[in-house]
């Protein structure tokens, strides 16, 4: 797994690209790193899915409680680029109705900034 | 082509790299699209860690998978020696539907493993849990 900051609009909205697996062994590490972003002072937070493999409920559980923490400071969590072999993950679980899902990051961009 | 693998692993969470090394190996031979693999990991693994943490009461024992990958099927049977569990009917059903302030944080496992798979069944027969899972290969 690799995380790494790919973008900071003006407005404060991060955008942070997701490479390779997040399972049960680093979804902790996953967690960590996520919560230190949205602590650093963001006001939403875009995760560009592109080039991630695998994701697994441990996973889904940190997306979930980061999205709580976002809105409980009126803060967005999108996602964006979700590779079509994890769509129906995203889908079974409802994620895709908790958890704005956009094409591009100039979209999912346009919708954290309004 | 028919394909057919085993493997076992012990009771311990670093050991799901092998199960998931062994879910890819035989994914490229077989030739899965990325979406079954992914499918396949993720069940695999929320079940397997399921046995890990609450299997049982203490010191090592073993899961055994055996994979059979056909042109149209792949079917998966897991035994271990735990305590019985059924995923179809032992697990709590999380609203998929409710809204994100009351969505628990956790409980999707099982869930996710029911949802994804097209075909579970489960019995328990000399003191072992067996789940046999299909996925079928058309998406």
């Amino acid at each position: 797994m690799k995380l790494s900051v790919v973008n900071v609009t003006g407005n404060g909205v991060m955008v942070v690209a997701i490479e390779g697996r997040v399972d049960s062994s680093n979804a902790q590490r996953f967690e960590r790193v996520l919560d230190a972003v949205a602590d650093a002072g963001t006001r939403g937070m875009v995760l560009d899915l592109e080039n991630l493999t695998y994701i697994s409920s441990a996973a889904l559980r940190v997306l979930l409680g980061l999205t709580k923490a976002q809105a409980r400071k009126g803060g967005t969590l999108a996602v964006c680029t979700v590779p079509d072999s994890l769509r129906k993950v995203f889908e079974v679980s409802g994620f895709d109705q908790i958890i704005p899902v956009h094409d591009s990051q100039t979209e999912a961009l346009a919708a954290c900034s309004r | 082509m028919s394909v057919t693998r085993t493997l076992t692993i012990e009771t311990k969470l670093e050991e799901l790299n092998r199960l998931t090394e062994a879910v890819e190996n035989l994914g490229e031979e077989a030739h899965w699209s990325p979406g079954l693999v992914g499918k396949v990991n993720l069940v695999l693994e929320e079940l397997a860690i399921n046995t890990i943490n609450h299997g049982h009461d203490g010191g090592l024992h073993e899961i055994s998978f055996t994979f059979r990958s056909t042109e149209d099927a792949l079917t998966i049977d897991m035994v271990d020696d735990g305590k019985p569990f059924d995923p179809l009917t032992d697990a709590p059903i999380p609203d998929v539907n409710a809204p994100m302030e009351e969505r628990p944080i956790g409980g999707l496992g099982v869930f996710l493993v029911r949802k994804l798979m097209d075909e579970l069944t489960y019995r328990r027969e000399e003191g072992r849990n067996h789940l046999t899972l299909v996925a079928y290969r058309a998406e």
